[in-house]
């Protein structure tokens, strides 16, 4: 079939077009099976569930002090009520004595109104806190406590109602410590409901397009990426990497017994169904174009760094403590406190681009070290007493407002961050293919003994290119504590370093494509997370078709044997 | 003291058996010629596997097999896509490393519904069990110094064959020949990518036998991401031993009282200053550092190292 096509590439046709038209001849191939597998289950073309709606009110009041008492009202069968009892009263509960005893009792139209009484105001948070995820998790939690439930058709059905009295006091510390309100666009449960509601069923629209959606995005980004390069790589390889990709998650999906169509219904749902899901999908976008420049400018030095991780929880440390400590108008310390993350973190890398000089250690080895170095470094910080502050993680204290990055949107955590990812990437652009210096560096990345007889210091462009890679992931770091977690905390900052290895790769250390990918990465994100909340299936996919990428990117040849090419 | 003393002991081997077998493992695919990052994947679809299959079996053993099995195949792809592919090595074992943490997470829930951590297995017993020590004898010393688990001494064991069989026997020279100098090595009839093959995959069975270790003789289940950058440390104390066998085990050694200290020494005091648990922590990342700047002198990779060769290219 591949052969068939090669008439384009030796006749007239350019051969630019007949990448592209064997890309998308491809792309095509791959996409049929799903498409094939898919026709077979009836869900996926998103049929309308006939199936009655279960509604299960529930209502809390909750007093100032921290006792709540809740009355739930649910259909009268049996299984409702046992499957209501366990889920919104706890599943180890201890039956109550007296005043706090769980109440049973039927209403006239048949359904069972069951009440009971929460004095222990921690007991009280917890289940508040579970039923904030309640809505997202209802079908994972019904697969585990009542097997029988599991039924698509069921599960679709089951809809709570929550309402909630909260005296005004609880109402403050929520949206004083932001993390609640932001997540759900919304104070009072309420409200939240209501998002749900409206999340569930653009989910069932998008479910028929899904597949179709992803694949004209990834089109779209691609071919974006690609305007910015000049080479046949950069737009055939990534492509059909990302292609193969879905195509393994696919048959993964397959395998375990679900739908692929309507996981990457979720996936696309969740990362373009509302605006609050493309803020969403922007905001984790943000720190991975730090990450995804820090590594790509490394590498185009010759460097591979690997330890973004460390360097951007350096930068975001650095940051928190400016926030904190220093008080002067928000003009001035805005900058300050991102002066203070780029210095520490950049420094910090520098010493590894200093041993590879020095020392001839391999920045690979040095910087693992480094990582687990500055972990337990941070662990220690953070635990000072004059940066420590109470919580269930150990985090640093608040940030004062005069060091916030200003959000875009009222309840929402997207900031000006992105503004400056994207002037950096645009920086690191012109730093790179428009500079003397750029040209220094990229001489060094592509045969450092040669650069080093032309004139070209070899040791001096290493530990600028360290030192600018680490500023760029403290720089992501200062980001996250200044526009979105306002503290440094010892787990909130996991994760963003490597995905930046990851972004850099796709797009082969183009400044400007990472951009791209960083959003490619920031989508299947946001939208995994939401896949996984609506259909169950474990986040981790999202890893698995990262991890898929990034391995036939390594392995263009894999590809190239494919198409016949010639290296 | 007697005890103490012993516990030390005990509790370094347990610390340092998945870096030194894995690190000798490391040892046959860095001196073929191939760089593996990916021990950490290795490792953890090694504990993985081992759960799994002593899960399904009840049997601890036939999991070391899986774990050893599973690894070697996850590695096969490594060396595939290095050797045939001439895939930048690096970025292959990137890449792997991500689906390795993902995949397994990802089967754990599936398989056992739980979030990241999988049901307990049946643990490999300890020596003392094993040769039929009775619960009686708790208090001797023979009890108490066989008190852990097999599998340290059959890694010690593989150690010292390893060293014999890299300096010692044809295939050792071939091997260390195909990652000096590739070319030269081809010219001699040695088959490149059949040596590069058997030293990458033989690192992939090694840590499947380290990540074993883990899930089924110190922990029993598998958890998110258990290895905790073992592998990356194992490839540290590869570089450190200068890519021997024996040096690679006492380095590991270092690494393993490090981290036994950890647990043991919970304040430390110098000159009636308290040194911070994080510094001890540190310590042997540091410590790396220092010695490969060059105390120990200078470490030099085999010359091939990274190359993929081909007999058309000059490479």
């Amino acid at each position: 079939m591949i052969k068939m096509l090669n008439f384009l590439y030796y006749k007239n046709v350019s051969a630019r077009f007949s990448f592209a038209l064997k890309a998308i001849i491809i792309l095509a191939l791959a996409a049929a099976p799903i498409f094939f597998l898919c026709a077979q289950d009836p869900y996926a073309y998103g049929q309308t569930q006939t199936a009655g709606k279960i509604l299960i009110t529930v209502k809390s009041k909750i007093s100032a002090e921290g006792s709540m008492h809740r009355e739930v009202i649910t259909p009268g069968d049996a299984k409702t009520v046992e499957f209501a009892k366990k889920e919104f009263f706890g599943e180890n509960l201890q039956p109550g004595t007296g005043e706090n005893a769980l109440l049973e009792e039927k209403l006239d139209n048949g359904s069972v109104k069951l009440s009971k009484n929460f004095e222990d105001a921690e007991e009280c948070a917890g289940i508040l806190m579970v039923e904030k995820d309640f809505y997202f998790t209802a079908r994972q939690q019904i697969k585990q406590s009542i097997p029988q439930y599991y039924d698509r058709e069921v599960m679709d059905s089951v809809i709570a109602r929550f309402e909630f009295e909260l005296p005004a006091s609880i109402i403050k510390i929520q949206r004083d410590k932001k993390n609640l309100s932001r997540q759900f666009g919304s104070f009072t449960a309420n409200e939240f409901v209501l998002n749900a509601h409206s999340n569930m069923d653009l989910f069932y629209q998008f479910n028929n397009m899904g597949p179709v959606s992803v694949i004209f995005i990834i089109f779209a980004a691609i071919f974006a990426a690609a305007k910015f390069s000049r080479r046949f790589d950069f737009v055939l390889l990534p492509l059909l990497a990302i292609a193969i990709a879905f195509l393994f998650a696919a048959i993964v999906i397959l395998a375990i017994g679900e739908s692929p169509f309507a996981a990457l219904g979720a996936i696309v749902t969740g990362a373009f169904g509302s605006k609050t899901a493309v803020l969403n999908l922007l905001l984790s976008a943000t720190p991975l174009i730090f990450t995804g420049l820090a590594v790509a400018f490394a590498f185009n030095c010759g460097l591979f760094n690997i330890g973004g991780e460390s360097q951007l929880m350096i930068g975001a440390f650095a940051a928190a403590a400016c926030g904190y400590y220093i008080n002067v108008s928000s003009f001035v310390h805005v900058p300050l406190v991102i002066l203070a993350a780029v210095i520490s973190a950049g420094l910090f890398a520098a010493v590894a681009g200093w041993l590879k000089t020095r020392f001839d250690i391999h920045e690979v080895i040095s910087t693992i070290m480094l990582n687990y170095a500055a972990y337990a470094l941070l662990g220690y910080l953070v635990l000072l007493p004059c940066f420590k502050e109470n919580g269930p993680n150990p985090q640093t204290k608040q940030i004062l407002s005069s060091a916030v990055l200003a959000p875009f949107f009222h309840r929402h955590a997207l900031n000006y961050g992105l503004i400056i990812a994207v002037f950096a990437a645009l920086f690191i652009w012109f730093l790179l293919y428009k500079t003397t210096t750029g040209f220094n560096i990229r001489a060094v990345g592509l045969n450092a003994a040669a650069a080093e007889y032309s004139g070209v210091s070899v040791s001096k462009m290493m530990i600028f290119a360290m030192f600018v890679s680490g500023a760029l992931a403290g720089l992501g770091g200062a980001e996250r504590v200044m526009g979105v977690f306002s503290k440094y905390n010892s787990t909130a900052f996991v994760g963003y370093g490597f995905d930046g290895i990851a972004v850099a790769l796709l797009v082969n250390n183009n400044p400007i494509g990472v951009i791209f990918s960083a959003l490619l990465f920031g989508f299947l994100k946001t939208g995994g997370a939401f896949m996984n909340r609506e259909i169950g299936i474990p986040v981790e996919l999202v890893i698995i078709i990262q991890a898929v990428i990034i391995f036939f990117m390594a392995a263009d040849r894999i590809v190239k044997n494919i198409l016949k090419l010639k290296d | 003291m007697q005890d103490y003393a012993l516990r030390i002991i005990i509790s370094t081997l347990s610390m340092a058996a998945p870096l030194f077998i894995t690190g000798t493992g490391a040892i046959f695919s860095e001196r073929c010629g191939v760089i593996n990052i990916a021990l950490e994947a290795m490792m953890l679809i090694g504990a993985f596997c081992g759960v799994i299959g002593a899960y399904y079996t009840s049997s601890p053993w036939i999991g070391v097999l899986a774990a050893i099995a599973g690894a070697g195949v996850f590695s096969a792809i490594h060396a595939l896509i290095c050797i045939k592919y001439k895939a930048n090595q690096v970025v292959s074992g990137v890449a792997l490393n991500m689906l390795a943490s993902g995949l397994t997470v990802f089967l754990v829930e599936i398989i056992f519904g739980m979030r990241g951590t999988s049901e307990n297995v049946a643990t490999i017993p300890n020596i003392n069990a094993m040769i039929g020590l009775a619960s009686d004898s708790k208090n001797t010393l023979l009890y108490k110094a066989l008190d852990f688990s097999p599998l340290i001494l059959i890694g010690v064991i593989i150690v010292f064959i390893s060293n014999a069989v890299l300096f010692k026997t044809v295939f050792g020279l071939r091997l260390r020949a195909v990652g000096e100098h590739a070319q030269a090595a081809d010219t001699l009839g040695i088959n490149v990518s059949k040596m590069r093959y058997a030293g990458v995959i033989i690192s992939g069975l090694l840590a499947g036998l380290a990540g074993a270790f883990l899930s089924l003789s110190l922990s029993g289940n598998f958890r998110k991401d258990m290895t905790a950058g073992r592998g990356y440390i194992a490839l540290a104390t590869m570089i450190i031993g200068k890519w021997k066998p024996l040096n690679v085990f006492a380095a590991s050694l270092f690494f393993g009282f490090a981290q036994a200290a950890e647990t043991f020494v919970t304040s430390l005091v110098i000159f009636g200053y308290v040194v911070p648990p994080q510094f001890i922590q540190m310590l042997p990342y540091i410590l790396t550092l220092v010695i490969l700047a060059g105390f120990v002198g200078k470490a030099l990779p085999p010359h091939d190292l990274g190359k993929p060769y081909s007999k058309e290219e000059k490479l």
